[in-house]
């Protein structure tokens, strides 16, 4: 077998710990009770993340460079994020309710990963041989890692919140949900700045030109932005209600489209972009 | 008038006016994603049709990034992110006076150990006093701990002040250019131009005073390895001699690797090869990318690219023969088709003609760039990264703490800050210190 058909069997598997761990966090919000109060969810959840690892190194292994030059990899590399932030944010909160919303993302991620793309490696094209590569990338995606888990959170709060007692949560986890997304995005907010800010230094020492308002470039800024109006509308009362939930999902939408919708909205209006792929 | 002024700052410093031109720009943003930016007339009419394009030009919306409302709109932000700021200041000396007021819904202490007990545990706790007003019955303290996050938010709003500073010298100083050249070229770029933002608002340039610095390139190199029978470049860069004023330096220049020489950036921008294509005794020089048509035969060629140069093979490396696929495209205007492959000096038969290719050049595409903004901006920047991590990560705290010297009793309230901040924490453990003290 050689690493390529390893590594795809390895992201099968991940893809299948992602899928019962998601059944099991279903279970948890039907029967809170049952299968340890979402306890075994997390568990599966993280031997999932533990099998992601050894992907992510047979994926170094095979390129030679960080494995977030293709689509393929950036999705991987995407999952894996989002799962480490959820579990590292779980850990520390003991709230388990946003544990279906986070798995059914990665879920959806990988597998748009294995079925609609190659996972051919590819060598680095000379633009991404720099020392700003990984770092640009890794801020980036860290920063949309905590921007899933802190909307995960918001969701499940709006849609779980008002059932406090079912999931044994008190008056004082239900303030955490909040505090946590909050926390979550000024955390990601300062990164997803670094990641624009590196791209640009990036872009500069590449090509010469530090900002051409490429679309991806415009909407990561428009991500930032929409984060910005919300770490300021939390300074105002009348915004730290459902309006600044509104933003978090807003923001969230955003990121989307910055990271999958640029591509595939510069290849329908045909713009050309030095970020699609 | 003074009132009018009243209203202006007020207005000038509101969240609502960031929130509102925060959702402007979003929007002015969205739209120059979707509608598309800087093009040609000709590529605008054959998209809009010429009614439309001419009543689009003058609302500005094709180049949205450089309009007059989006400048405007990024300006009137900052100027009422910073007045924020600065209110802030204000704000907080205003909030002092009402310190006298025992806190709402604060958490109750008694403590045994009387006012002492108060001052010993803040201490401890290493809260420091930023305020203190001691009454006959009661004591007022204003005390924090951790960062100031005013002067914070202030630093790092006063760098996104600078960084404007630094996109505006960018705008006054910038002017760039290509040039192509082969192994022994040799080209003047001068050290500024009409172009330069200052110059042109000015009118103050003088072609007689510009210096110039020359350029030759010595070397160039291409790297390529193979994957799936199709070449994908690995590299490619030019050694380059730069001369000014007697001085020679030779200088490796290559992608992510800029070469800084008098205020001007050299960058290794791209490539492309010339060459010739002999058919019996006429000679065609062409360039690589471009479409040619041969005698007699009806539609036109294309060669994309010719690969020279070095090809990486697991852990060999070898010269490569210069080669190249011949593009096809009939009279139909149906896509390019691969009619043969081309190895240099061997004939090869296309279409009855026999064809051989010759004498391959490379050429370093080379873009030059002086551009005095760029390391304010880079300063700026850092110094806005910094500001904004330490706001995030270092945690502050602000307590509010009224003392009741009849009863015994204190009544805590706080507000934390930064990603680590745990307020209720604090308070759990000045509860916990008071009772014990």
């Amino acid at each position: 077998m050689n690493l390529l058909n390893l590594e795809l069997n390895l992201f099968l598997v991940v893809v299948a710990l992602y899928s019962i761990s998601f059944i099991f966090y279903l279970v948890y919000l039907v029967f809170p009770q049952f299968l340890g109060r979402g306890r075994i969810a997390s568990s599966v959840l993280t031997l999932g993340v533990i099998v992601h690892i050894m992907l992510i190194i047979i994926r170094i292994i095979q390129t030679r460079h960080p494995p977030f030059q293709t689509l393929y990899e950036a999705l991987s590399w995407f999952s894996f994020s989002v799962v480490i932030a959820y579990l590292f944010v779980e850990w520390k909160r003991k709230v388990r309710l946003a544990g279906i919303f986070v798995t059914a993302i990665v879920i959806a991620a990988s597998l748009y990963a294995i079925l609609g793309l190659s996972s051919v490696p590819r060598p680095l094209p000379p633009a991404l041989q720099s020392k700003w590569f990984a770092w640009h990338v890794i801020a980036a995606f860290s920063a949309y890692a905590a921007f899933v888990v802190a909307f995960c959170i918001e969701i499940a709060f709006l849609l779980f919140g008002s059932r406090a007692r079912r999931y044994e949560l008190t008056e004082s986890a239900k303030k955490l949900f909040h505090r946590t997304s909050y926390n979550l995005i000024l955390l990601g907010f300062p990164l997803l700045g670094y990641g624009i800010i590196s791209g640009g230094a990036w872009a500069e020492e590449a090509w010469g030109v530090y900002w051409s308002w490429d679309p991806k470039e415009t909407w990561s800024l428009i991500t930032w932005l929409v984060y910005a109006l919300y770490l300021h509308a939390k300074i105002t009362p009348r915004w730290t209600t459902w309006k600044a939930s509104v933003l978090v999902i807003l923001g969230f939408i955003c990121m989307i489209f910055t990271f999958l919708g640029v591509n595939w909205i510069t290849q329908l209006l045909n713009i050309p972009s030095l970020h699609a792929f | 008038m003074k009132n009018i002024f009243k209203k202006l700052y007020r207005l000038l410093t509101s969240t609502k006016l960031t929130l509102i031109t925060l959702f402007i720009l979003i929007f002015f943003m969205f739209l120059g994603t979707i509608l598309p930016q800087g093009g040609t007339y000709e590529e605008y009419k054959k998209a809009f049709g010429s009614a439309l394009y001419s009543k689009l030009i003058p609302l500005g919306i094709l180049d949205i990034f450089h309009s007059w409302y989006f400048i405007t709109a990024g300006i009137i932000l900052y100027i009422n992110l910073f007045l924020g700021v600065l209110r802030g200041f204000l704000l907080e000396k205003r909030k002092m006076a009402f310190l006298k007021d025992k806190p709402r819904d604060a958490r109750e202490v008694s403590v045994a150990g009387g006012f002492a007990a108060v001052a010993t545990v803040l201490k401890k706790r290493r809260f420091r006093y930023r305020k203190l007003i001691d009454d006959k019955n009661c004591t007022f303290i204003f005390s924090a701990r951790g960062l100031r996050r005013r002067y914070v938010s202030l630093f790092f709003h006063f760098f996104l002040g600078v960084s404007i500073i630094g996109f505006t010298l960018s705008a006054m100083t910038k002017f760039d250019g290509e040039i192509d050249l082969k192994i022994g070229d040799k080209e003047d770029i001068f050290l500024s131009s009409k172009d330069m933002g200052v110059y042109q608002i000015f009118r103050t340039f003088n072609p007689d005073k510009v210096d110039k610095i020359e350029l030759e390139l010595r070397n160039y190199e291409m790297e390529y390895v193979l994957i799936k029978e199709r070449y994908f470049p690995k590299d490619y860069k030019s050694t380059l001699i730069v001369r000014y004023n007697g001085v020679e330096k030779t200088k490796l220049v290559e992608v992510n690797k800029p070469l800084r020489f008098k205020g001007i950036t050299l960058y290794q921008m791209g490539y492309n090869q010339v060459f010739d294509i002999a058919i019996g005794d006429t000679i065609l020089h062409l360039e690589a990318g471009r479409s040619f048509s041969i005698d007699g035969i009806d539609g036109m060629f294309l060669i994309r690219s010719v690969y020279t140069g070095k090809l990486f093979t697991g852990e060999e490396v070898v010269d490569i023969v210069p080669n190249t696929e011949l593009y096809y495209r009939g009279m139909d205007r149906a896509g390019w088709e691969n009619r043969a492959k081309l190895i240099a000096d061997k004939p090869a038969t296309v279409m009855g003609k026999n064809l051989i290719l010759r004498n391959v050049n490379e050429v370093s595409g080379i873009y030059y760039k002086r551009d005095d903004g760029v390391p304010l901006l880079y300063i700026s920047f850092f110094f806005f990264m910094a500001g904004i991590f330490a706001r995030v990560i270092f945690p502050a705290y602000e307590l509010r703490l009224f003392y009741d010297k009849k009863e015994h009793v204190a009544y805590v309230k706080g507000t934390g800050s930064g990603i680590t901040a745990d307020i209720d924490h604090q308070i759990d453990e000045i509860e916990r210190m008071l009772k014990q003290a």
